[in-house]
């Protein structure tokens, strides 16, 4: 299911980008958002996320 | 008589890495790489057809029409997640083979079509239809080649195929050179060209039995034994080999109770922030890189040599990542490389020089896709558990 949403999220990745861009007439607000949002997965992975080597999801 | 006291999992974990599980990797690997081809293909192509049709300034190198412009760098996504829903089930019911061919052959066909385009519409729609076929084979070639691999193998091959992605970034970059910049624009037949991987199709025909697991699963148990003779090298009868159970299918709430719960949301949390960070960057990279107004791509050998270093930075990326995700830990390696992304990818954004850019640039390809190889072993079950529906194997590519 993560990974539906994943790619639900592929597909609004160019349209937000182009809504931000459209918006500020440049790219460094669409870029910084991109860079927010990789930093924001890598924070809440370390925070909360639990080890899942040798785990089995089922 | 013979009791069946064999599995498909155990006949292939007895028989070990064969011959033919080289050709099986091989082949599934050029797939993928064609998948990362047609993916990124529209991205690089996009300024030189948005000029015909009205939506981007070649002069400036800026979009006219930002919202048409993302819409039909999406349009293959749009239609790739529509494939991964239907084809991907489908071949669960009807087989791995048959719908493997099926969808190299649409995407090619939809891509060869796409050079009949004649404005935005039906730009849109063709991209869309190829990217159904690229969809269903976005869950049906890692499916395949699970359900060759011996389990002992299993991790180490899977995550070995996502370094067939950024070879397709580089086949994409080689066309758009080719026929965009040395041909002077010629697009049209750029997307007839595109077709070529059609050839896996046959490729494949002529090599790839049916999985055996499917086989197993329809009880069509002669079928499978005589296909693991070929894959494990080993001699199987019908008799022994055991019928695979139907595959219980868990409700979605299940994923929201209990343990589960806080690594469902994480696990999310990470799938959005991944494709979110990867297909914002990638499909919008030519004009964001000219956007920075530091480098002059006027010059297009310039433009191609940033291509080029992005998608060379991939590769050490998936490799440090490949190396650290079972020395370190999946969820250290998975979080490191998301906030070295992150960081990188801010350095990249506020660039106001030329070192600076390509730093930034190299990072934030680097961290990216090293964390695309992390979280696939840290999201799947695919590298501990045994292969079952397309639609559960990874793949939010």
């Amino acid at each position: 299911m993560a990974e539906g949403v994943g790619k639900v999220t592929a597909v609004l990745a160019p349209l937000v980008f182009a809504g931000l861009y459209a918006t500020t007439g440049g790219v460094l607000w669409p870029l910084t958002s991109v860079a927010v949002l990789m930093l924001a997965g890598g924070l809440i992975a370390a925070a909360f996320g639990p080890e899942t080597k040798g785990a089995s999801f089922t | 008589m013979v009791g069946a006291t064999r599995t498909v999992e155990d006949v292939l974990r007895g028989g070990g890495f064969t011959s033919f599980h080289r050709r099986v990797v091989l082949i599934t690997g050029f797939a993928w790489t064609f998948v990362a081809f047609e993916i990124i293909l529209i991205s690089l192509v996009l300024p030189v057809i948005g000029s015909e049709f009205g939506i981007f300034d070649l002069g400036t190198f800026t979009p006219r029409d930002p919202f048409a412009y993302g819409a039909v760098a999406a349009a293959t996504l749009v239609g790739s997640l529509i494939g991964s829903l239907t084809l991907g089930r489908l071949s669960d019911a009807r087989g791995r083979r048959f719908l493997f061919q099926a969808s190299v052959l649409s995407y090619s066909a939809f891509t060869a079509l796409t050079a009949l385009s004649f404005n935005v519409p039906s730009l849109f729609l063709l991209r869309m239809l190829a990217g159904v076929g690229l969809g269903g084979l976005l869950v049906i070639d890692p499916a395949i080649l699970s359900e060759y691999l011996p389990p002992q193998h299993r991790g180490r091959y899977m995550v070995l195929l996502d370094f067939f992605w950024p070879a397709g970034f580089l086949v994409a970059i080689a066309f758009w050179y080719v026929f965009v910049i040395q041909l002077g624009g010629a697009w049209r037949l750029l997307f007839v060209a595109a077709a070529f991987p059609a050839f896996i199709a046959f490729l494949f025909r002529r090599t790839i039995p049916e999985s055996p697991f499917y086989l197993a699963r329809q009880g069509r148990l002669q079928e499978a034994s005589s296909v693991l003779r070929t894959v494990a090298r080993t001699e199987v009868s019908s008799a022994e080999l055991a019928a695979e159970p139907a595959i219980p299918r868990a409700p979605m709430s299940a994923l929201f109770r209990g343990d589960l719960l806080r690594r469902a949301i994480v696990t999310i949390g990470v799938w959005i922030a991944l494709n979110f960070s990867y297909y914002g960057l990638f499909l919008w990279l030519p004009p964001a890189l000219a956007g920075f107004g530091i480098v002059n791509f006027g010059n297009p050998n310039t433009l191609a040599l940033f291509l080029v270093f992005s998608a060379l930075a991939q590769f050490p990326g998936y490799a440090a990542s490949f190396l650290l995700v079972d020395r370190w830990g999946r969820k250290r390696t998975l979080a490191l490389f998301l906030i070295l992304g992150g960081l990188s990818g801010y350095v990249f954004a506020t660039a106001r020089d030329f070192w600076t850019l390509v730093v930034g640039l190299f990072f934030v390809s680097f961290f990216n896709l090293g964390a695309w190889g992390a979280v696939y072993p840290y999201t799947s079950r695919r590298n501990t558990a045994r292969p079952g529906s397309a639609w559960r194997k990874e793949s939010a590519r």
